[in-house]
């Protein structure tokens, strides 16, 4: 007998392969179990009416839904009311359930209040007295609300990350009662699997990074095209030629510097071949907001000041960064005085990293805007879900999630600027359809030929 | 090397009796070919501009880049591994048992997070070079470019090798050792002129699985600034959404692995390493290394130190950075869940479909089980983003109901992780009699009967070996898991991937550290058992 073979071995194997299948299947069972326990899960919610008398009389009032307090824009009533007449909030959005405060001023100077959902009333007769304490909140007792039997489902692929815009996709969840599926991944992998998936891909949507991948579906006619309503909202340079596409948010090109060491920051790009930054630039030419940067310099300048440029950045000796976080990083350790990035990588960080963000005021390529943005599928079973999510982003709540979250630009709606930005309207970007950044074979044959990449 | 005879060759026609076990490993092999059939056809729709495009003057260096890289990278893991595998099964190294699992832990190490670990331990003005500075030293050498892609993939490939030699060691008799011994042969000569002529088919196996691996990867090659070929499939990718003219790319490096995939071929001569006499049925004696005991336990240590303490440690500070900054500890449970669901999943299936591709290269030499063994390895060379393309392309051809199910994933990990369970399993069969699989089909036992109460104790420690290896690597695995999971299956990896990308370190780390931690648990009772599972 071949020997050393023991039998504990003997009696062991069969006993772990036993166990993984056991335990493999407790798995799959308590996943299946997991599954079925959120189908059953009925979409109702509690809701109650929230108010409180200010020190001008005016009486602020607003919902709160399963503890989730609704603040609608249209919720005070005025100091001194027609009695009797009906006051209504603007809409707020819980589950696909579109809710409104309904306030009525009666003659002892009491406030009966009420809630509508869905146009129908489901809550009335709260009454808030006329003589109560100021700025404190009094809340109605609650009315249960059934969302609609079935918002639907929405299949989205993103290539921005789940801790840049889930948020904003599950406040969109919550709103409308719409199951959202998000598949997170690289934009540019994503845009090849929907475009190897074809008419069978499961995606309603594309979210991407940049305006190329967007650009490629519009190109395929994998992307479908946007109604009018949609198309309004943003610039039209901000969006497909034929709106098979259209930018959710913006972000600018910048030089990230030490304040230290470089007191006086370049104006231009193009100053960074001068000698005084040799060894002391950075840039990241796999990265794809990079090459969209040359792809605009080369429509704005054309191939040959191009290619002089990049030719002069390689003999000022420019170190070579796998993407743009690491040249803040290398900005902030000191290894690096500027580096070629996007403008928001610096609020990664903490506040008090040594680098900082200069916008060039030149006008040329530099200072490039680019964008995210959003496509929906022309295989799509969902549009109108999809449709809803698009317009969710362009609305006030969702460019405000952008402003604010992810420090991008706005681009649709009206609203204030992000106070550690300098706004849209003062910087000074190239004129420059982002449709016309496509020719991006164009400029990694120019990249390899001046040797910026292999 | 008495012992090593020419086998004697059965005709052809005669292997061919039993069909069952050809059809499975066929198919197995097959399976590991979807990602070429998918880029043939990718690249047929490619014109001539574009393979002018993909063919410039670059291509040369690029493969000259990936060739050097590959063969520096696996000659340093076997310098590595092979005594590691020594000390810690045949010696009275210190604390043997743990090491046996602490040395394979570097595994469980994605290598993009290990190339982040070693640029800010050692990069400029790194944490060295601050420890440094007071010694004088004002610079340290760079660590972008090649030297930092062959330390970092050295020293997160090495197990690979380990692995699969340690499994070869513990199936070695002890006796051929002894005879040597007793010839007048120092426990050294021994070991350099016996142990490991004996272990070649191990070193082979490992070697490949290392050399691939390194074709293979994104990760480190991209953090560590080093133009390799996967890195320019890569960029690709991210740029120009040309299929075809990725599909040419990555059929170049399919020409790549194919030379080294011959190259191997050319190396293995026909040989039998299993026992011909009834053998000696016991434990090897441990060698001891009496003044060396010391020296071995500080080198291995340091070797462990390098590729786990400064990962572990890097991780530790984002964590720290990171709560600091106001994160929360994430709760990240169900990916921990969701990750070891899927690795033990695939390493099953993976052990299960590699099974019958072993035994038909072990048991039925010959061309055809030459082709089926190296067609297996076609999806490990690839970069995982190109297997995931291809397996999208196929499911929603040929069983659209499977696409994006844990089924999906399950058998993308297989085709990309195959040769690693082979690997394990065949330095294992290699040592089994065929005699005793004879004698009990001669009582009347059916081939599967034969299998189930013969082969299969015996190669346990192969069995196993092949599903730690799959294990821990698919726990690490990202591009395919991104493209092919179940919608919102997020695992320790994707999560890592995410929170890393977009600089939320906390959750980084937090993941990481986890992902470390659910790889360590099944290594330790798999490995760490002295008696268990030792043959």
């Amino acid at each position: 007998m071949p020997t050393s073979y023991s039998r504990a071995a003997r009696l062991q194997l069969p006993r772990l392969l036993v166990a993984l299948i056991t335990l493999t299947a407790l798995l799959a069972g308590s996943f299946a179990a997991l599954g079925l326990a959120s189908a059953q899960n009925a979409p109702t919610f509690d809701v109650r009416v929230r108010a409180q008398l200010h020190e001008d009389g005016r009486i602020e009032f607003g919902l709160r839904a399963d503890g989730e307090v609704l603040t609608p824009s249209r919720r005070f009533l005025p100091a001194e009311p027609r009695i009797g007449r009906v006051y209504v909030s603007t809409v707020v959005e819980k589950l696909g359930v579109q809710l409104q405060v309904i306030a009525i001023r009666r003659a002892d100077g009491s406030t009966e209040f009420g809630i509508r959902a869905d146009g129908e009333t489901v809550l009335r007769g709260q009454i808030f007295p006329a003589a109560t304490r100021e700025l404190l909140w009094l809340q109605s007792s609650v009315a249960t609300v059934a969302s609609p039997e079935d918002a639907g489902d929405l299949v989205i692929y993103s290539g921005r990350g789940e801790s840049l815009v889930g948020g904003l996709i599950d406040r969109f969840e919550e709103q409308t009662g719409i199951d959202v599926k998000v598949r997170y991944g690289n934009t540019a992998a994503l845009a090849i699997a929907i475009s190897e998936e074809g008419s069978r891909s499961p995606a309603d949507v594309y979210y991407g990074q940049d305006a190329g991948a967007l650009s490629f579906l519009a190109e395929e006619a994998l992307a479908a095209q946007l109604p009018p309503d949609i198309r309004a909202m943003v610039d039209r340079n901000f969006q497909d030629d034929d709106g098979r596409w259209i930018a959710t948010s913006g972000r600018a090109r910048v030089l990230i510097i030490s304040p230290d060491r470089v007191p006086n920051p370049p104006d231009s790009v193009f100053d960074l071949v001068d000698p005084e930054w040799k060894g002391r630039i950075g840039w990241a030419p796999t990265n794809g907001s990079f090459q969209a940067f040359v792809t605009a310099m080369r429509q704005i300048h054309g191939d040959a000041a191009t290619e002089e440029w990049l030719r002069g950045m390689i003999a000022n000796d420019v170190k070579v960064f796998p993407k743009n976080t690491p040249q803040v990083q290398a900005v902030g350790d000191g290894e690096l005085d500027i580096g070629l990035v996007n403008h928001y990588y610096l609020f990664r960080f903490d506040d008090d990293w040594p680098a900082a963000n200069h916008f060039t005021d030149s006008g040329n390529a530099g200072a490039l805007i680019n964008v995210a943005g959003v496509a929906m599928l022309e295989g799509s079973s969902n549009r109108a879900n999809a449709l809803r999510f698009i317009r969710f982003l362009l609305s006030a709540e969702g460019q405000a999630y952008f402003r604010d979250q992810t420090n991008e630009y706005p681009v649709a709606s009206e609203i204030d600027a992000n106070p550690r930005l300098i706004p849209l309207d003062e910087l000074n970007p190239p004129s420059l359809a982002l449709t016309s950044l496509s020719d991006l074979d164009g400029t990694l044959e120019l990249l390899r030929k001046v040797g910026a990449l292999e | 090397m008495s012992l090593l005879s020419e086998s004697v060759s059965v005709p052809s026609w005669l292997r061919l009796r039993i069909p069952g076990i050809w059809i499975l490993a066929l198919a197995g092999a097959s399976a590991a070919c979807i990602p070429l059939i998918y880029l043939i056809v990718r690249a047929a729709e490619a014109d001539a501009e574009t393979w002018s495009n993909v063919l410039n003057d670059g291509t040369a260096r690029l493969l000259l880049n990936t060739a050097g890289l590959t063969v520096a990278v696996t000659a340093a893991s076997a310098a590595l591994a092979l005594p590691i595998a020594y000390l810690t099964e045949r010696t009275d190294l210190p604390f043997a048992r743990w090491w046996r699992s602490i040395t394979i832990m570097p595994l469980a190490i994605p290598s993009y997070v290990g190339a982040f670990a070693f640029i800010i331990a050692l990069g400029p003005n790194g944490s060295l070079q601050d420890l440094l500075a007071p010694l004088g030293v004002e610079s340290i050498p760079e660590i972008y470019g090649f030297f930092g892609a062959w330390l970092t993939l050295t020293l997160f490939t090495f197990p690979y090798l380990l692995i699969v030699i340690r499994a070869g060691l513990r199936d070695l008799d002890p006796g051929i050792e002894e005879t040597a011994r007793s010839l007048g042969h120092s426990a050294w000569s021994a070991f350099w002129r016996v142990t490991v002529p004996q272990l070649r088919i191990p070193m082979a196996t490992g070697s490949l699985l290392v050399a691939l691996y390194v074709i293979a990867d994104f990760g480190a090659v991209s953090m560590m600034r080093f133009d390799t070929f996967t890195r320019a499939i890569y960029v690709r990718i991210g740029t120009s959404f040309d299929r075809s003219s990725i599909a040419v790319l990555c059929l170049i490096l399919v020409a790549l692995v194919a030379v080294v995939l011959l190259v191997d071929w050319s190396q293995r001569r026909k040989a039998r390493y299993h026992r011909l006499g009834s053998g000696a049925a016991r434990m090897p004696r441990l060698v001891s290394l009496r003044r060396y005991r010391w020296p071995a336990l500080l080198a291995i240590s340091v070797v462990c130190g390098i590729a786990l303490l400064v990962p572990v440690a890097v991780l530790f500070h984002w964590l720290s950075v990171g709560l600091q900054g106001g994160e929360t500890f994430p709760d990240i449970w169900s990916e921990a869940l969701n990750s070891v669901y899927a690795s033990a999943l695939a390493g099953a299936a993976t052990v299960a479909i590699s099974i019958p591709i072993a035994i038909v290269v072990v048991r039925r030499p010959g061309f055809l089980a030459r082709v089926v063994d190296r067609a297996s390895y076609v999806g490990y060379a690839l970069p995982g983003v190109v297997v995931a393309f291809a397996l999208i392309f196929f499911t929603l051809r040929v069983t659209p109901s499977i696409y994006q199910t844990i089924i999906t994933l399950v058998f993308a990990y297989a085709v990309l992780f195959l040769p690693q369970a082979i690997s394990g399993l065949r330095t294992s069969l290699v040592r089994v009699q065929p005699g005793l699989e004879e004698a009990s089909r001669s009582l009347n036992r059916s081939p599967w009967q034969t299998f189930c109460s013969v082969t299969l104790p015996l190669i346990a420690p192969g069995v196993m070996a092949g599903f730690a290896l799959v294990f821990l690597t698919t726990m690490k695995e990202l591009p395919a898991t991104l493209l092919l999971a179940p919608i919102e299956f997020d695992t320790l990896a994707t999560s890592l991937w995410g929170h890393q990308e977009d600089v939320f370190f906390a959750r980084a780390a937090a993941n990481g550290l986890l992902l470390l931690g659910c790889a360590a648990l099944p290594m330790i009772i798999l490995f760490g058992n002295d008696r268990g599972l030792r043959t």
